[in-house]
């Protein structure tokens, strides 16, 4: 029998501002990220091409010292972040997937929307998570990366490294943002996270098959790279140093595909507010 | 702080493209008894219900819950508001006492006040051990006590209920009917909606009935309830069988209801004296004599079908 047998009370404590409410879902997404098995595997492994870079770096740095500069120049952080990309559309599958489909599976919705919590809410609490989790994957590698580079150049040019913490902190931000949209746009039009997950990583890896067939019927034509959803990260990124027309064209259909997916997301929201109470 | 009358709604207005859902709906509940939200399928509870939570708009009307203006305040009219949904509203990889905690942190609370204030419903509801195992091994009647302690677990002024007793055995049934009434006890206004009228009328005191997006009928149980004057409840003692077929040649209506209960028909004091008369003649003792009630839901479908015969006539 229970401890307390003085009956029903009301509760008239302190009450937090519904301000704070997205927190209180971002932090129970964080945990249940933390109890997937899979999502931990595959952070732990998104540190490998990390350390390999790392070696990378030092190795060139110590040659460097030794002979001079190399004769050839490779672009470490470009290749870093494509890698990066990789891991972050994986946990797109295993963490992103069911972030709204477990609430529709679980008819938890009405958990959320029933109470003091606004549809702005609830989206930014699951997606600070999710963006957190990516964020933990490809900005926080990346900037470790430059710090790295920095301190172990041989001559440090505070151009390049500023370049490249802009590359990292701005290419970063938006290409988190624009994944977790369209993940979290997925995820609320299913109910069964496996089946969503595995949709994400189709649309993702098919889209760059897709693209290079393109590129071959066509002969090589650059708009093909469009169509790849690994080669709009990755060519959007060389912005910060570069802006030639494939980057230019990356960036703005990736914004573009990024802007839609938001739209599309409060709409859905709205849809399933709707149906969410079903008397 | 005084949070108003729990729910005011006037002129509520509700279309889906071309169908009215809501049709000018008028009511208020105030603080204290029970409420039943009866009507049939398609009479607009539902959409009644999604617009006291805010999950959808209206075209015309004002609704204040707790003094609040849905429309205008929909976040501060639910933060004292409490939803138990008919359907399995839970986290199924989480303990009940986690949804529980949860369910408190999403309306606001701190976390430790919402896991001592957890505790202490869980505690309430009975369950001791069993909170910590997760909701998916749970019986029907442990989640519907788990969506309880989910929607209470803040202290709301004001509770909705859709089908609290739904799947229930009957051990759980008076349990949960239990749990419900001392909740209503401490203060919290109750709306009940559901299909299975014996659960209204063990629970609420007073009825808001729906048909066709319009209030049929908004009031006290007890007076939807009561029968015609004239109209009395009998027990007899003796030959009711005799009893019966004199009342029948003094052409006095009657409607058998047991072995030796009857309603019977008897407004005018001639018709009574006739009642009497039978009763000496048969040798018959009249042990029970009182007004005939209907029951919720003889009452229930008497006022459906005076508004399908009157075309809407409300109580």
């Amino acid at each position: 029998m229970g401890i307390y047998r003085g009956g029903y009370r009301q509760y008239d404590g302190p009450m937090l501002p519904a301000a704070t409410r997205f927190l209180i879902i971002a932090a129970g997404e964080l945990q249940r990220f933390r109890n997937g098995r899979w999502t931990r595997r595959l952070v732990l492994l998104s540190m490998v091409p990390l350390v390999v870079t790392m070696v990378v770096l030092v190795t060139k740095a110590l040659v460097e010292n030794k002979a001079g500069p190399l004769p050839f120049q490779v672009d470490l952080l470009g290749k870093f972040m494509t890698a990066q990309v990789q891991f972050m559309a994986l946990l797109g599958a295993t963490a992103g997937a069911g972030l709204i489909a477990m609430d529709r599976q679980a008819n938890a919705l009405s958990l959320y929307l029933a109470r003091p919590v606004s549809s702005l809410g609830y989206l930014g609490g699951k997606a600070l998570a999710l963006g957190g989790l990516f964020g933990l994957v490809y900005v926080a590698p990346g900037l470790v990366f430059v710090a790295v580079e920095f301190l172990v150049a041989s001559r440090p040019e505070g151009l390049t490294t500023l370049l490249h913490l802009l590359q990292v902190l701005v290419a970063g931000v938006a290409h988190i943002a624009v994944m977790v949209g369209m993940v979290l746009l997925l995820s609320s039009m299913g109910k069964r996270t496996r089946y969503v997950g595995l949709v994400w990583v189709a649309l993702f890896y098919l889209s760059g098959m897709l693209s290079e067939m393109a590129r071959e019927a066509t002969g090589g034509e650059d708009w093909a790279s469009l169509i790849s959803l690994p080669k709009l990260f990755t060519d959007s990124a060389g912005l910060v140093f570069e802006r030639t027309e494939n980057s230019l064209a990356a960036a703005g259909v990736l914004l573009g595909l990024g802007v839609v997916s938001w739209a599309a997301l409060f709409w859905r929201l709205k849809r399933l507010r709707h149906a969410a109470v079903t008397a | 702080m005084d949070v108003g009358e729990p729910i005011v709604v006037s002129g509520l207005v509700k279309h889906y493209g071309r169908r009215t859902a809501l049709d000018g709906l008028s009511f208020k509940v105030e603080s204290g008894p029970a409420v039943g939200l009866l009507g049939p399928n398609g009479a607009g509870k539902t959409t009644l219900m999604k617009t006291l939570l805010g999950l959808t708009g209206y075209s015309r009307g004002e609704v204040r819950v707790l003094g609040f203006d849905v429309a205008k305040a929909p976040l501060e009219s639910r933060q004292k508001l409490g939803y138990m949904p008919e359907n399995d509203a839970l986290f199924p990889d989480r303990t009940g006492l986690e949804n529980v905690v949860h369910a408190g942190r999403l309306s606001g609370m701190p976390g430790a006040a919402a896991f001592s204030r957890a505790h202490e419903v869980l505690d309430y509801l009975g369950m001791d051990e069993v909170r910590y195992r997760p909701v998916e091994e749970y019986s029907v009647g442990l989640k519907q006590k788990v969506k309880l302690g989910a929607a209470v677990v803040h202290g709301p002024k004001l509770l909705l209920l859709d089908e609290p007793l739904s799947g229930l055995d009957p051990g759980s049934r008076d349990e949960m009917m239990s749990l419900l009434t001392g909740i209503a006890r401490s203060g919290t206004t109750m709306i009940v909606s559901s299909h299975v009228l014996p659960d209204i009328e063990a629970l609420c005191s007073e009825v808001l009935v729906l048909d066709r997006g319009k209030v049929l009928y908004e009031g006290a149980m007890s007076e939807l309830e009561a029968g015609e004057k004239g109209r009395y409840r009998i027990r007899v003692k003796g030959d009711a069988g005799l009893f019966r077929r004199l009342l029948l040649e003094r052409s006095l209506n009657m409607e058998s209801l047991g072995p030796s209960e009857m309603i019977v028909d008897a407004p005018t004091d001639k018709e009574l004296g006739a009642l009497w008369g039978a009763a000496a003649e048969a040798n018959c003792q009249i042990r029970e004599l009182e007004p005939a009630r209907y029951s919720l839901e003889q009452a229930f479908l008497k006022l459906l079908g005076s508004r399908q015969g009157n075309g809407g006539q409300s109580g």
